[in-house]
């Protein structure tokens, strides 16, 4: 579980902290903060908990402050105020940083990028020796490891990972980080830049790693679609602000909100939304609609108006 | 000027000797076309992109830019000064601290005049909606305005034709529909545009679709011609517009709906079939 208690953050007092050459940061808030019109807050009194065992979205646009969230998450940055607790600790202790670093496991934005090793075996051993793990050890990491992504280790463990497809250096790389055995997982933006088949197949992997490893994953999207099909909650941010957090029903409800911010809402909503203002409403017991959902419901007023 | 800037003539491209990359591509691209090349990973469109600007030169048939061969090292400088290209990653592009310095990069190298660079670079965020912007520090704008202050570099040449390749895959929705309406108003300006992409909305958005698979041109026609082979979309991993899938549940409901591309058409239909229902 990792919980964000009034999570405050500037980069601006990282840069002050380091120019003094000390950590750590005043207690209370300034008098004026968050009123300051040049947003500096990449971050602002945010709250929220990651449950264990959830699959999270997070939504917002560039500069919502998704990435300052995620490096707060595992301990990468310090919140400049409030408190992250990753599993019950808190993340101001080193110990605990360093503990929820090995934790919850980060995938980057383009994480093919962060390949280095001659082969596909090194580079996903690279994290579990740096453990300090036994040979056997490593090696039954980095099989475990490939294995999660369907990956052949045999096949493909002594190729060049350059000389793999994009969806492969990309799994290569998830493999990386399922090797050190992450309780959670934070995906930023997972299928940016894939063909929709690589993404199709990747997002079928995580919701799979999800449901058979037990693993809490909270995946960073700007698609709506998915992250309505995919999440049993979304967190919305809006210039380091909470927006909205709720199921997909409650947060996809205010379309004229989530355009507002520059997100939108699941093309099937949006379009069962503009009927409605049209005057065809159209029930749907099950809530938010789904393409299906909509097109049943359509189908059906279809044949009682054609019955009438 | 010939009758088409572009012409590709049962070209073929390969990277290796072996396997051809893209082959017996013929495909004319008319003055002041917005031309969409759809494909899988490994369809060739990178490939292709590459061809239109000079950056390669096929094995086999021949590739004309503005009527220059492009197989001609000599055709070079002027081909690549006419068909600019705007890549995937935005840093990758950007050269200097300074927008109006990075806007200034190519046509100052050319040496071209302070006193027209001046106007060149103004002119160029202006078309970009960058006006205002020439002193700002590259490295805090958002991506998608650096791929914009990519854009105006590239319009600083005065090319006459602009290949994105991939160029809105790193955006967030906001910036991909920035980046999509300069693409439009390039066009409305006269530019010949070429987007190679995965999504759907920009493709639409084309007077023509290519969609490449396995190197060969495998589906060429207008966005109502292409977008709507439901199938063949579908076996070659490409997604399939939401107002396709949406119109095709309909159908099979038996919901008398036309096939459309566009959501807000689908949307009229079903206003007028679903009210006219309640009317009776």
């Amino acid at each position: 579980m990792i919980e964000f208690e009034s999570v405050s953050f500037t980069y601006e007092a990282v840069k002050r902290s380091r120019r003094k050459g000390r950590s750590g940061s005043a207690e209370m808030p300034p008098a004026d903060w968050g009123r300051s019109p040049d947003d500096r807050w990449a971050l602002a009194d945010l709250s929220f908990r990651l449950e264990d065992g959830e699959l999270f979205g997070i939504a917002g646009h560039t500069g919502s402050g998704k990435s300052t969230l995620i490096q707060l998450a595992n301990g990468l940055l310090q919140p400049t105020y409030g408190t992250v607790y990753a599993n019950g600790h808190n993340l101001a202790d080193k110990k605990a940083a360093n503990e929820a670093r090995r934790d919850v496991g980060v995938v980057f934005q383009y994480p093919e990028r962060q390949l280095f090793a001659a082969t596909v075996y090194e580079d996903v051993a690279f994290g579990p020796r740096n453990l300090g793990l036994s040979a056997e050890e490593v090696d039954a990491r980095v099989r475990e490891g490939l294995a999660m992504v369907h990956l052949d280790v045999d096949a493909l463990g002594s190729r060049n990972p350059f000389a793999l497809s994009g969806g492969q250096q990309r799994r290569v790389a998830f493999a990386g980080v399922l090797a050190m055995r992450p309780t959670t997982l934070i995906l930023d933006e997972p299928v940016a830049g894939l063909d929709p088949k690589a993404k199709r197949s990747f997002l079928d992997l995580v919701v799979e790693l999800h449901r058979e490893q037990w693993l809490t994953v909270a995946i960073v999207s700007h698609n709506m679609d998915d992250l309505a099909q995919l999440c049993d909650r979304i967190l919305v941010l809006n210039n380091g602000h909470m927006h909205a957090l709720g199921t997909p029903d409650e947060v996809f409800a205010d379309e004229a909100g989530m355009r507002a911010i520059g997100l939108g809402v699941p093309q099937a909503v949006s379009l069962a939304n503009n009927l409605a203002k049209r005057g065809v409403t159209l029930a749907q017991p099950d809530g938010l609609p789904t393409l299906d959902s909509l097109a049943d419901a359509i189908a059906l007023r279809y044949r009682q108006a054609e019955a009438e | 000027m010939p009758e088409y800037v572009i012409q590709f003539n049962d070209a073929a491209f390969t990277y290796d000797g072996k396997t051809n990359a893209f082959e017996g591509i013929t495909l004319n691209v008319r003055e002041g076309e917005f031309l969409c090349v759809l494909g899988g990973n490994g369809s060739g469109k990178s490939t292709f992109a590459k061809h239109v600007n000079a950056l390669l030169a096929p094995d086999a048939g021949s590739v004309h830019v503005l009527g220059y061969d492009t197989a001609d090292p000599a055709n070079a400088y002027i081909i690549r000064s006419n068909a600019g290209m705007v890549f995937q990653n935005p840093d990758d592009q950007i050269v200097a601290s300074v927008i109006e310095n990075d806007v200034a990069f190519g046509p100052e190298n050319l040496g071209v005049p302070t006193e027209e660079l001046r106007q060149r670079v103004t002119a160029a965020l202006k078309q970009v909606g960058l006006q205002g912007f020439e002193t700002r520090e590259t490295a805090n704008l958002s991506g998608g305005q650096k791929q914009r202050v990519a854009v105006a570099g590239v319009l600083a040449m005065e090319p006459k034709i602009l290949v994105f390749d991939e160029a809105s895959a790193m955006l967030d929705p906001r910036g991909r529909a920035g980046l999509m309406r300069v693409c439009r108003e390039l066009n409305d300006a006269g530019l010949t545009i070429i987007v190679i992409t995965h999504f759907m909305e920009e493709a639409a958005l084309a007077d023509r679709i290519v969609v490449l698979d396995g190197g060969h041109i495998a589906l060429e026609g207008t966005p109502e011609e292409v977008l709507t082979q439901f199938e063949v979309l579908e076996r070659l991993s490409l997604e399939v517009p939401f107002a396709v899938t949406m119109s095709r549940a309909l159908q099979e409901r038996g919901v008398p709906v036309h096939t459309h591309v566009d959501a807000a058409e689908l949307e009229e239909e079903l206003a007028g079939l679903l009210h006219g229902g309640e009317a009776r």
